[in-house]
């Protein structure tokens, strides 16, 4: 299972639909670095309105992708978060660093003008 | 089952949408075609309704085709009361423990957002026990006392955790980040208890009442 890639003017949007293995974690941030580097996008855009649990593994890897598109000059919004995990993510104390994040992929695009 | 469900779904939302929507459940947990798969039955159902939920329909009516659904398995009757004891031997069981959590959790009375925090938990406790111990078990069982709760028992036999008191009050910080899943459970939960011996391995009771 392969997780798309999906390039918009000179920014990234990868769209996240279903709990991933750390296996696919793994090949992700590559694809994701790979693209960056390659073809100089600026603004990476991860959607997780088709995640319905986030734990704290999930969490770190959108950390670390976020770190990794920094490094390489992108910055990353993440979009579409479930309100429900929005409160368990708060109540587990876990953060979201590193990344900025908006409610929908309109205002990610904004952010990334 | 498959036709069951299937005969539903076509009065309920016509046959373009149920083919659709029955493959897609199907498909999620990699059932080829063709076969059966009644031991998913439950975690089939909760794919149905996720996809009833993104056609926009009304969730009144999604309720609607849930209740005719559930009505025609009596199996499903029996998932709030009995245990249910899952294997959890590959990161695959991962997605389908939390899965059968939520379903149960759901099946018993939990809000939604309690439903995410249960689902959460079980995402953690499997995830420690594919990382540091390979493979071991978890137990979802309902209380049905005064108190309406779900209990979860995670146990392996792995290498146990040397560190409990570090971990716990959160001086640990873990490279792989078992500090942060614990402490995340400990959290989430209503009671959250660990019994750990190095060697041996490592059982965690966690208990989530129904506000």
């Amino acid at each position: 299972m392969k997780v798309p890639l999906i390039k918009i003017g000179d920014k990234l949007l990868v769209s996240i639909q279903t709990t991933i293995i750390d296996s696919v974690v793994a090949s992700l941030r590559e694809d994701i670095t790979n693209e960056i580097s390659t073809s100089g996008v600026k603004g990476l855009i991860i959607d997780l309105s088709g995640i319905d649990i986030i734990d704290s593994f999930f969490c770190r890897m959108i950390n670390d992708i976020g770190h990794d598109a920094r490094i390489l000059g992108a910055k990353t919004v993440v979009v579409g978060i479930k309100p429900e995990l929005a409160i368990t993510l708060v109540q587990m104390g876990m953060e979201m660093r590193g990344v900025m994040t908006s409610l929908n992929l309109n205002k990610a695009l904004e952010i990334l003008k | 089952m498959k036709e069951k469900i299937y005969s539903v779904l076509v009065e309920e939302v016509g046959e373009f949408k149920a083919k659709a929507i029955l493959r897609g459940a199907y498909h999620y947990f990699g059932i080829e075609k063709d076969k059966e798969a009644e031991d998913l039955l439950l975690p089939i159902l909760e794919r149905v309704r996720l996809s009833l939920n993104g056609e926009n329909l009304k969730s009144s009516k999604v309720d609607g085709v849930m209740r005719r659904l559930q009505s025609m398995f009596p199996e499903v009757k029996r998932v709030q009361t009995e245990e249910e004891h899952i294997a959890i031997e590959s990161e695959e069981d991962i997605r389908m423990a939390q899965m059968r959590a939520k379903i149960k959790a759901q099946a018993l009375g939990f809000n939604g957002l309690d439903q995410t925090k249960i689902a959460t938990t079980v995402a953690e406790l499997t995830r420690n026990i594919i990382k540091y111990a390979g493979k071991g078990t978890v137990t979802l069982i309902p209380l049905l006392t005064d108190e309406r709760a779900l209990k979860i028992v995670a146990e392996d036999n792995g290498p146990g955790i040397t560190n409990l008191s570090d971990v716990l009050s959160g001086t640990y910080d873990s490279k792989q980040g078992l500090g942060m899943g614990l402490l995340a459970i400990k959290r989430l939960m209503d009671s959250f208890e660990v019994e750990t011996n190095s060697g041996v391995g490592t059982r965690i009771v966690v208990i989530k009442y129904i506000k």
